[in-house]
């Protein structure tokens, strides 16, 4: 027994002595691991940007009148106090993206692949312009800095010139030859373009057209670069940034599909109602029917298609057979099941964060305003016809006799001289229905509503129409931005949001910086 | 081995029969010379031999003896007496009372019993058989209002339900602050199974409870139990012990012949509380009384004149029945004894469906393997299984309070055998509950073993070499499914389309060892004792959780009947591992100065390497002033202590892998890896607590009445807790080292025996506590902190702000003006919801007290304890849920009209003549008075009293005489004990002592947030204990 005890004491000594640091070096998770690759990381981040938008379309969709039936306050441009509703874009650029595109750039530095790094820094780009796009002043400069709780917000202009740092990087990295990022590494992870550096590279010209594209109201807006971006950017629908949908479990189906369920109560508008039959193109409703109709909206049951009116929830019975379709196509709010659905609204429909279509329409709106009507003109008819064929893709194809008709027809202005700022601005409107939520908000800011900019452009007028009240708090002015996340920066950073005006009732009324002259 | 004990057995049987010729039977009887009252259960043992016997209730014995053997009498607090046997046959003694009757011993850490008297900390112990005599199956629950300062909180009355032990109020914003829970000197685990384990995180235990696993303990088997609150005590104990530890030592098996007992206990319980819901006003919506009850609103007309009534709640809670079953058979000599106890129980809950069953085996040898070595071990196997149900948002409880009076709730199934519904919509109302109970199976196994054996050596008679080694290993189980008709399965944006099969395995191993040197020896009048040793603890703790939807055959509970595609699995593997290397010395002088100091070092695996070893010291001074020569004279001053201590404890992170960054597997589109929402800290540190402590005990007339007070504060910095971020940071928590917390209060102990004479005595014990924390600063110097978990119902949760305690509530209010008028909308003349959290309420009582009563008569023992607490807010979330339903006796004036006392906001609130409320409703038409315009601060109800009678038992032993002759029966006993048989209180709702969590919830948990669970049921047990 002594023997024991001597044992059992030279045990005791051995562990805390010497052996003691290995024993107690058990501290990493068996489970779950704490370092990955690149490649892993990647395919989630496309799932995080979809999400971010789709999650916020709930409430912008409703603003802009992608989206209509009076849900929720989105329609009155309104906010939720204490509510993370409308900060989902908030989340994905700084959790759902950031941190993990920062762990890519750190674990592709040290391996030289440089399109994962020029991939993160693409995204980055990304996430900075919807989110200043989204929410004006953001946090840019102490942004993951792990060494402080309270993080100051950074002016719009700064972040604007950060996307355009990070995109020319991004192609910098792009271009490279060297190093170790090669296709096959890249490739199976890149869930969108598969590792062709061209189409990312086209990408980052997107966004740089996109940037170049909001500042219509600042002295530097040039619109020759603008048309430059363009050039380089998607050049035709082969090129479109769309997030793929699986669509089999509520986890990897679209948001936006009748398996998530998230879009039951909403109606389609009569915005989208008047721009596909004629109504706000020609003037005459039904003067000329868009072969898109009826892949994108739904017809009542006797046979007229209607949209509710601005913060208006459908008037119609089933009775009177005039109730409005929902976004998945079917009337009385109700799901038709997985599987089923229209157009972007299905479960397994990819989700476009860019198109061709909408590329064009920023280099048609460039050339307008340069005055090169020729220019403009080609680009425009360029945003109708890839509109058509993306529309065409997600529904029953459409006839190429139907869309040469249309192309021919009053709602499409024939020659460059007719040409007019809202012909361009109304199309680019229809063809970004149901994805280009931010940009479609970016557009109707710029030009204030349907106000005007202050060289008097006013494209929107006559077809956007603002609800009849404004949310309680809006003091009777239209949403401008919306606030950061709740429970990111009204619980936790508040100190740093008040100085910006951000503990307001009207905060979100507050115009941004592109809309500002 | 087994030959070895049956050779040893049979040895010391022969020896026996031996020694039986020239023996004859001494008789007699033994009293106390205070009172002349007889001593049952004092010791009668012949010196130097390992015969002993006991005086039986009767004070009698008898005892085998030669007229050369020495009878050595002997009892606690009485001073022993020896007495040659010569030629008596029968014997008589009188002991007298101990004067160091208060110099009881301590089992302190790592089972070190010592002199209450040296001991500079609170240490409060109480006896097993008072807390088995409750019986309870669960022992937590039986300290409630025993132990003062310790607060237990059952999460609900069902069988196998999770109990919560906070001790001092505790001190974790958001992290653990249960106690170590130690039996027989090793560590065992008290983890309650958490949600968190779960695919999908579970309803982060709101919804379903799993027991705590201390509750595993027999309490028929523990013979007394520590609650070592002081810094001291828990610093030998390490960061596991910075909580408060429960030391329990379970009985060990007595030398002498063999003994056999067995007890029985049978329980009936009832619920006789619900929440009261309104019989007036029937279903439907503005005031218009849907005929059909097509709804479970309750905004209809009145119902009519004659209808039919149903009491469809006291129709479904039934009577719970339980039977409990305890053998104990032990005996042996002074050199190997053993003791095997083993008790099933097997009860059914008042709520149908819900039991719970346990087989419990034990079996304890002691050994003395030679002059100098003893040995002890002891093997305890545990097998059981819960039957539960749902608490919380869509439980029973809920949905039977909100089924139409007027329908028949036993009605559930339609002529179809499907699920019957009021509204027609599967996924538009709560399941009924006959039919949930049945189709929504919910339970859990619990298979565990528990062994422990240490061996003491004693080279020299100063000088104690000890080791001791446990493992307690146990695999748990459980599934909980939800029909594919149910609720949960049809409801709006459910994840349980199909139905759903939640199950889990999960299996702890935890091994603990310890080596301890200890050396005592006097030296005049200096006493020292010193203890030198070191512990090492390994907690392995793995999960595999499952998770599928869309069963193929409907009501069929398993995997292998889920859809495949929507299977999902979840793997938890935590190691957790602590080295500590510790020392104590107790300098004691003359028998009245004690000083000790603690020193410990811990080293953990928790922490970054770097900052992953922290000592922390202690001081403690005892000061025994009725040791003192003049006051050692005083006859009315029997024992005066007055003691000190500080000491500060260290506590590494209670989660592992917290220091890196984790990366979670994503089920979206192409799958890979994404951040936790909890970022990585490699800076992590430990945090510290200081712990002052001053007390002092006093005992007068001869023991007859003593007290104990303490006064103590603890002051917790740079506390490991987990706070929201801003997403700037790349994340959305973070485990930090932030935050100052400060907790102050006092204990006080009174005992006292009023009366105590031949036939009968009377006496009282009491505590009281009261404890306030209060926050000096917040993680990260944020405003306020909430745990997300307790945000359960509407707009309350447990929040804190700087100043508040850590029990703080906070809640949305309605808006007010400078002077505190409401704010009226002038559209509509309702209050408006001012859509922020603000602090509101403090679930910690302002005092709480315990007071138990024992008289015994002749052969009759009346004890009963009285639970008392003053203060404290309970959010009464059941209400608040009744009350959106125009169910709540709250809304039966609906039909008056009112005019919300209040101003509009209409600009000219703040100024000196701001518009008065005109707007009349009655919210009869305007239901939305109820259902939207609420108040959520108004359900938090303020300072809640109790007077609860937690039990009371009556116990008749038979007198000894009745079994003299008797050669099968030795002792026999009968009793009825009652549990929770009557609560006063002020409280609106069933029961104030709630936790809307589980036990598994982190910080103060669920406590005080009464959300659809079923109070404590009504129990009364009866039953015999017979000895052989």
């Amino acid at each position: 027994m002594k023997k024991l005890n001597i044992l059992c004491a030279v045990f005791a000594l051995v562990i805390v002595s010497s052996g003691c640091k290995k024993y107690l070096d058990v501290n990493t998770d068996p489970a779950t691991p704490q370092t990955v690759n690149s490649k892993t990381l990647t395919p989630p981040l496309f799932a995080q940007m979809e999400r971010g938008v789709q999650f916020d379309a709930r409430y912008l969709g409703g603003l802009i009148q992608y989206f209509g039936g009076a849900v929720n306050v989105g329609e009155q441009h309104g906010w939720i106090a204490a509510s993370d509703a409308m900060g989902e874009i908030w989340r994905t650029n700084y959790f759902g993206l950031g941190a993990n595109l920062n762990l890519i750039i750190e674990d592709s530095q040290a391996k030289q692949e440089y399109n994962y790094i020029g991939m993160a820094q693409a995204l980055k780009a990304w996430g900075w312009q919807i989110t200043t796009d989204y929410h004006g002043d953001i946090i840019l400069k102490e942004a993951y800095d792990l060494n402080r709780y309270v993080y100051d917000y950074d002016s719009q202009q700064d972040v604007y010139a950060e996307v355009v740092r990070l995109a020319n990087e991004s192609i910098a990295n792009f271009t490279r030859t060297d190093g170790n990022g090669t296709v096959v590494k890249f490739g199976p992870a890149d869930l969108v373009y598969q590792g062709d550096n061209a189409k990312w590279i086209k990408f980052n010209y997107g966004i740089l057209a996109r940037n170049a594209n909001n500042l219509i109201n600042k002295a530097s807006y040039n619109p020759a670069k603008v048309i430059e971006y363009v050039d380089k950017s998607l050049s035709g629908n082969g090129d479109n940034f769309i997030v793929p949908n699986t669509g089999t479990t509520a986890s990897n189906a679209n948001f936006f599909g009748p398996l998530r369920a998230n879009l039951n109560a909403y109606r389609q508008t009569r915005i989208i109602v008047g721009l596909l039959d004629g109504s706000y193109f020609t003037g005459t409703s039904g003067a000329v029917i868009d072969p898109r109709r009826n892949n994108m909206i739904t017809v009542s049951a006797d046979g007229v298609f209607r949209g509710t009116a601005p913060y208006s929830s459908d008037p119609g019975t089933a009775v009177n057979k005039n109730q409005i379709p929902n976004m998945y196509g079917v009337l009385g709010g109700a799901n038709p099941g997985p599987n089923q659905g229209k157009y972007l609204y299905r479960d397994n429909a990819g989700f476009p964060i860019m198109t061709y279509a909408e590329m064009q329409f920023i280099k048609a709106e460039a050339a307008f305003r340069m005055g090169n009507l020729q220019l403009a003109h080609t680009a425009y008819l360029n945003g109708i016809g890839a509109s058509i064929d993306f529309v065409s893709a997600l529904g029953t194809a459409i006839p190429s006799v139907d869309r040469s008709a249309y192309l021919a027809s009053a709602s499409v202005k024939q020659t460059p001289a007719l040409l007019t700022l809202k012909d361009i601005m109304l199309q680019k409107y229809l063809a970004l229905y149901g994805y280009g939520f931010v940009e479609t908000w970016c557009d109707l800011r710029k030009y204030n509503y349907n106000v005007g900019d202050a060289a008097g452009n006013n494209p929107y007028a006559g077809t956007y129409f603002f609800p009849t009240t404004f949310f309680a708090d809006n003091g009777g002015k239209p949403a401008q931005r919306y606030r950061p996340r709740f429970n990111s920066e009204y619980v936790w950073n508040l100190e740093a949001l008040k100085k910006i005006g951000g503990d307001k009732v009207d905060y979100h009324t507050y115009k941004i910086w592109f809309s500002q002259p | 081995m087994k030959k070895k004990l049956l050779l040893i057995a049979l040895g010391s049987f022969l020896l026996l029969a031996n020694v039986f010729a020239q023996q004859k039977v001494i008789s007699g009887k033994v009293t106390s010379s205070e009172d002349g009252m007889i001593i049952p259960g004092a010791s009668v043992k012949i010196k130097g031999s390992s015969l002993a016997v006991q005086t039986n209730t009767s004070g009698l014995y008898s005892i085998l003896a030669k007229s050369t053997d020495v009878l050595v009498f002997s009892y606690i607090g009485m001073t022993p007496h020896e007495q040659v046997v010569g030629s008596n046959t029968s014997i008589n003694v009188v002991l007298k009372p101990n004067s160091e009757a208060l110099n009881e011993v301590v089992v302190t850490a790592f089972g070190i019993p010592r002199d209450k008297k040296s001991i500079g900390y609170s240490a409060q112990t109480l006896k097993g058989s008072e807390i088995a005599d409750t019986q309870r199956d669960n022992f937590l629950n039986a300290l409630q209002g025993r132990v003062a300062g310790a607060t237990i909180t059952p999460t609900t009355g069902a069988p196998g339900a999770s109990a919560t032990m906070i001790i001092r109020g505790g001190v974790s914003l958001d992290g653990d602050n249960s106690p170590l829970f130690v039996v027989d000197g090793m560590p065992i685990s008290n983890r309650t199974f958490s949600d968190y384990n779960l695919v999908g995180q579970g309803s982060f235990n709101r919804q379903t409870d799993y027991g705590n696993k201390a509750m595993d303990i027999n309490p028929e088997e523990i013979e007394t139990i520590t609650i070592l609150k002081g810094p001291e005590a828990s610093a030998l104990y390490g960061t596991e012990g910075a909580s408060g530890a429960v030391v329990i030592t379970t009985k060990r098996a007595k030398a002498g012949t063999t003994r056999v007992s067995y007890s029985n206990s049978f329980r009936v319980t009832n619920t006789y509380r619900y929440p009261e819901v309104q019989t007036v006003y029937a279903g439907g919506t503005g005031g218009i009384f849907d005929e059909e009850q097509r709804t479970r609103t309750f905004f209809g007309s009145k119902y009519p004149e004659g209808k039919q009534m149903y009491d469809n709640i006291g129709n479904f809670y039934k009577t719970g029945f339980a039977q409990k079953h305890n053998t104990v058979v032990e005996g042996g000599t002074d050199k190997l004894s053993m003791r095997t106890a083993l008790s099933y129980n097997n009860e059914t809950g008042v709520v149908p469906g819900t039991g719970f069953r346990s087989l419990n085996g034990k079996i304890t040898a002691t050994s003395k393997i030679s002059e100098k070595i003893n040995m002890n071990a002891s093997l305890n196997m545990i097998s059981s299984k819960t039957d539960k149900t749902y608490k919380g948002v869509s439980s029973p409880m809920l949905s039977a309070l909100s089924w139409p009076l007027t329908d028949d709730m036993r009605n559930y199934l339609t002529p179809l055998g499907e699920r019957r519904t009021v509204t027609g919509s599967l996924g538009g109302e709560l399941d009924n509950p006959y039919w949930g109970v049945n189709r929504n199976p919910n339970w859990d196994k619990n298979n565990r073993v528990l062994a422990n054996v240490n061996v003491e050596y004693k080279p020299l008679d100063w000088l104690s070499l000890k080791g001791m080694a446990g493992a307690d290993i146990y695999a748990q189980s459980g599934l909980s499914a939800y029909d594919v008709q149910s609720y949960e399965a049809n409801k709006a944006n459910t994840t349980n389309a199909g139905g759903s099969l939640n199950t889990y395995n999960a299996n702890e191993r935890l091994i603990t060892g310890t080596f301890l040197a200890t050396a005592k020896k006097d030296f005049g009048k200096f006493k020292p004792l010193v203890t030198l040793g070191t512990d090492i603890r390994d907690d392995s703790y793995q999960v595999n959780a499952q998770f599928g939807t869309r069963y193929y055959q409907p009501n069929f509970f398993s995997m292998n009947n889920i859809d495949p595609t929507t299977q999902r699995v979840a793997y938890t593997d935590e190691l957790k591992r602590k080295v500590g290397v510790f020392g104590s010395a107790n300098l004691g002088y003359d028998e009245f100065l004690y000083l000790n100091m603690t020193g410990r070092l811990d080293l953990t695996s928790t922490l970054p390497q770097k900052n992953y070893s922290f000592f922390y010291p202690s001081v403690s001074l005892s000061f025994v002033f009725s040791e003192l020569k003049p006051l050692k004279e005083l006859s009315w001053l029997s024992f005066g202590k007055l003691r000190s201590s500080i000491g500060l404890s260290g506590k590494d992170a209670r989660v592992a892998y917290i220091t890196k960054n984790k990366l979670i597997a994503q089920q979206t589109t192409g799958g890979g890896y994404a951040l936790d929402a909890t970022m990585g800290n490699p800076n992590l540190e430990a945090e510290f607590s200081t712990q002052s402590e001053v007390g002092l005990e006093m005992a007068f007339f001869k023991n007859r009445l003593s007290f104990d007070f303490s006064l103590y504060q603890s002051l917790s910095d740079k506390q490991i807790t987990a706070p929201r971020l801003s997403y700037a940071s790349g994340s959305v928590l973070q485990y930090i080292n932030s935050g100052k917390i400060r907790s102050r209060g006092f204990e006080l102990l009174v005992k006292g025996s009023p009366v105590r004479n031949k036939n009968f005595s009377w006496d009282i014990s009491a505590n009281a506590a009261r404890n306030r924390g209060k926050i000096l600063s917040l993680p990260a110097g944020q405003d306020v902190f909430y745990v997300s978990d307790t945000w359960l119902f509407d707009n309350v949760r447990a929040q804190y702000s700087k100043g508040s305690s850590i029990s703080a509530f906070a809640s949305y209010d309605f808006y007010r003006n400078d002077k505190g008028q409401l704010l009226i909308n002038p559209i509509n003349g309702m209050p408006i919801r001012d859509l922020t959290f603000r602090q509101f309420g403090d679930r910690a009582p302002d005092i709480s007290v315990g007071l138990t009563n024992s008289f015994t008569y002749k052969n009759f023992n009346l004890s009963f304890l009285l639970d008392m607490r003053k203060g404290g807010d309970i959010y009464n979330a059941t209400e608040l849920y009744l009350y959106t339903r125009g169910l709540s006796k709250l809304s039966l004036d609906r039909e008056v009209p009112r005019i919300i006392e209040g101003v509009f906001r209409d600009g000219l609130e703040n100024t000196a003549n701001p518009t008065k409320n005109n707007v009349v409703v009655i919210p009869y038409v305007t239901t939305a008075y109820y259902s939207t315009y609420f108040n959520s601060a108004d359900f938090i109800e303020r300072d809640v009293n109790w007077i609860r009678l937690k039990d009371i038992t009556l116990a008749y032993a038979f007198p000894n005489k009745a079994f003299a002759n008797n050669k099968t029966f030795k002792s026999l006993s009968l009793f009825v004990t009652g549990t929770d048989l009557l609560l006063i209180t002020n409280y609106k709702g069933v029961d104030p002592s709630v936790n809307g969590l589980s036990a598994a919830a982190g910080g103060l948990g669920g406590t005080g947030i009464d959300f659809g669970s079923v109070g404590l049921p009504r129990g009364l047990n009866f039953g015999l204990k017979v000895g052989f």
